[in-house]
């Protein structure tokens, strides 16, 4: 972490409102990005990344600068998104085309060449579970390492593997599906016999 | 091109302009909220506490009640067991169960002899020889 961050989050355990407001404009795109593409819903990746906010805020004291800030602000909002998700099964989605209209002010880009393909992949990424999808968007969305991966979700490192290794595989699969026609089937994910 | 590969260039989304704005009037709830609860907080505490020492209070009085009127009357049921198993008798539970223990003063004042008005009762020892009687026979 650097010494900025170091002093930015002690000064928030001061209640110091600006740093929050700095360490906010610093991180607030990021984790908007990840709900994001964890939940496929803009609205709610918006509020869940508030609720991060204030978490950040209200909980600045028990951070304790043993990992980085980022890592920190991550396990806030995956614990967040998992409660989110065990909450509403159903994974509610808005089309990309909706929230391009609604926030049309150069916030997003769709992939010109292929927009059926982005949205397979989102499709795909909705059916894993939040076991396998959190890694794999921290891995491959967010350019974590394996190992601060492990520090976010508080796993070993070797089943951090095990978990983007298999959500890999089952998005690949989902693809396949997709590009066969076949759809998405709700799919019960099973790790170690547990659904 | 692997799909996780893919992830990668997925669409890239940013907060939206007023993102602070929401953060900061949802704090300044959230903080009295808090505040709010905290308050609550503080008066369930200490009303239950309160409601805790009535209750101790209560029935520590009627233990402290039972277990006195207990204690005398253990005491009085273990006198009278023991007097007449000292004496003999096979009846001392029957006796313990019946007993009942009476508790009334006792004015000794008038067991007193006044020194004035009770007789005198005088002895004296008068040594009247210092051989012993070893020669008399019966």
């Amino acid at each position: 972490m650097s010494m900025d961050e170091h002093e930015l989050i002690r000064r928030v355990q001061d209640g110091d409102e600006r740093a929050f407001a700095e360490i906010m404009t610093l991180y607030k795109d990021r984790i908007v990005n990840y709900l994001y593409q964890f939940t496929g819903d803009y609205q709610k990746a918006v509020e869940l990344s508030q609720e991060t906010f204030l978490r950040v805020y209200f909980k600045a004291d028990k951070y304790r600068p043993i990992a980085p800030l980022s890592s920190w602000i991550y396990t806030i909002a995956s614990n967040l998104a998992k409660t989110d998700a065990k909450k509403s099964k159903r994974m509610t989605t808005v089309p990309i085309d909706d929230v391009v209209n609604h926030y049309a002010a150069g916030t997003y880009y769709e992939d010109p060449a292929d927009p059926g393909l982005v949205r397979n992949l989102r499709e795909a990424l909705e059916t894993l579970h939040p076991r396998y999808r959190i890694p794999v968007v921290l891995k491959d969305v967010e350019g974590f390492s394996q190992e601060e991966i492990a520090r976010i979700i508080k796993r070993p490192v070797g089943t951090v593997k095990a978990r983007i290794s298999r959500g890999r595989e089952q998005l690949k699969k989902q693809l396949e599906k997709a590009l066969e026609g076949k759809g998405y089937p709700a799919e019960r994910e099973v790790e170690n016999g547990r659904a | 091109m692997e799909g996780h590969e893919l992830l990668g260039g997925m669409n890239k989304v940013k907060a939206p302009a007023d993102f602070d704005e929401r953060v900061f009037a949802r704090l300044g709830e959230a903080r009295r909220t808090r505040l709010r609860r905290r308050a609550a907080f503080r008066y369930a505490l200490a009303g239950s506490a309160a409601l805790l020492l009535v209750g101790f209070v209560l029935l520590n009085d009627r233990l402290v009640n039972s277990r006195s009127s207990r204690m005398l009357a253990g005491k009085g049921r273990s006198e009278a067991a023991a007097a007449p198993a000292s004496a003999g008798g096979g009846a001392g539970s029957e006796t313990a169960r019946t007993y009942l223990p009476v508790l009334e003063t006792v004015d000794y004042s008038s067991e007193y002899r006044s020194a004035s008005s009770a007789t005198r009762t005088v002895y004296i020892l008068e040594q009247v020889s210092e051989i012993r009687p070893t020669e008399i026979k019966f």
